[in-house]
């Protein structure tokens, strides 16, 4: 198990999560309804980049609008999630899920600044590629979190040798 | 009674003896609480007067709506399932009958008055509609978690 994720769990902000009875569903419920608004905004401009909604209306412009409220919605998402993770460090450190979750994460972030540092013309050639990859990578953060609490990849588990290295087991 | 044949019919009976059908669904179900949830919360904003004000909120849930829909449907698809999953244990769940009563009143609502107010020109009878319509989903998606910690 990795130092950190022991000496954060016994810290007494993560005992304090631990043990609480009411601030694990408060915090729960605010990353999912982060969700609704983070993956909820992001999906309707991928939507627009996929030439699915809002079709007459010019795509930069409806990003430039969106994007605000979406990076909101993720900053509240990585705030409630990061204090989530402080509740038991070791068990998400050492998941399959998560590790597969954050990893997805991260390529829908690239994705994202991808698609926001480029400019004009060449935006639109690849446009349907990066809201297809958005969509597909955000949906798929949520399949992934909801794996979590399921423990078939448990260190410890009989699982295919490359889970279990991926989860990080000795 | 419904909810024994539910409980003894033969998708109740294959989700239970698998392990992997009731989180699938329930992670499509999550999936479409997102995806519903953000074209709901946008034209919400808009009746506020935030986020994509350029473009007429008629126009913009217009557009919206067969995604809406779809959405919506793939939620309630999920539901069913999850809920012939355990039918008992969600019908004597207080979380899951108050989600389920505050998610009736959201649709009636969202198909008369919030529909109207799209239509209309006051501000202050938009801002409370996309208020009032965020609050609803809000209560929803505390009590959907609710059922899970129940």
């Amino acid at each position: 198990m990795h130092p950190l994720a022991a000496w954060l769990e016994q810290t007494p902000f993560s005992i304090a999560l631990r043990e609480s009875l009411f601030i694990y569903p408060v915090l729960a419920t605010v990353h999912v309804v982060s969700i609704i608004w983070f993956v909820g905004l992001i999906a309707i401009l991928d939507l627009r980049l996929l030439n699915a909604v809002l079709t007459d209306r010019d795509v930069l412009q409806i990003s430039s609008k969106i994007k605000p409220w979406a990076l909101a919605g993720f900053i509240v998402l990585m705030l409630s999630g990061a204090i989530l993770l402080a509740a038991n460090p070791p068990r998400l450190y050492l998941s399959f899920w998560f590790r597969l979750k954050f990893l997805l994460i991260l390529l829908g972030a690239v994705n994202a600044f991808w698609f926001h540092f480029r400019a004009g013309a060449d935006l639109f050639k690849s446009a349907r590629g990066t809201g297809a990859i958005s969509l597909i990578l955000w949906l798929g953060v949520i399949f992934l979190s909801r794996m979590i609490a399921f423990d078939w990849f448990a260190c410890g588990r009989t699982m295919p040798d490359w889970i279990a290295w991926f989860s990080g087991c000795s | 009674m419904l909810l024994d044949w539910l409980a003894a019919s033969a998708l109740s009976v294959a989700i239970n003896e698998s392990t992997w059908i009731f989180p699938v669904v329930e992670a499509l179900h999550l999936c479409g609480v997102a995806l519903f949830g953000g074209a709901v919360l946008v034209v919400d904003l808009r009746l506020m007067n935030l986020g994509l004000k350029q473009i007429d909120t008629q126009e913009l849930a217009t557009s919206l709506r067969p995604w809406t829909i779809g959405t919506g449907v793939l939620l309630f698809a999920s539901g069913v399932v999850l809920f012939v999953a355990e039918p008992w244990r969600m019908y004597m769940s207080t979380a899951f009958r108050f989600k389920f009563l505050i998610l009736i009143i959201w649709i009636f609502y969202a198909f008369t008055l919030r529909r109207k107010t799209i239509d209309q020109e006051t501000a202050l009878n938009k801002v409370l509609a996309g208020l009032c319509s965020m609050f609803m989903l809000l209560l929803i998606t505390f009590a959907g978690r609710w059922i899970g910690f129940s």
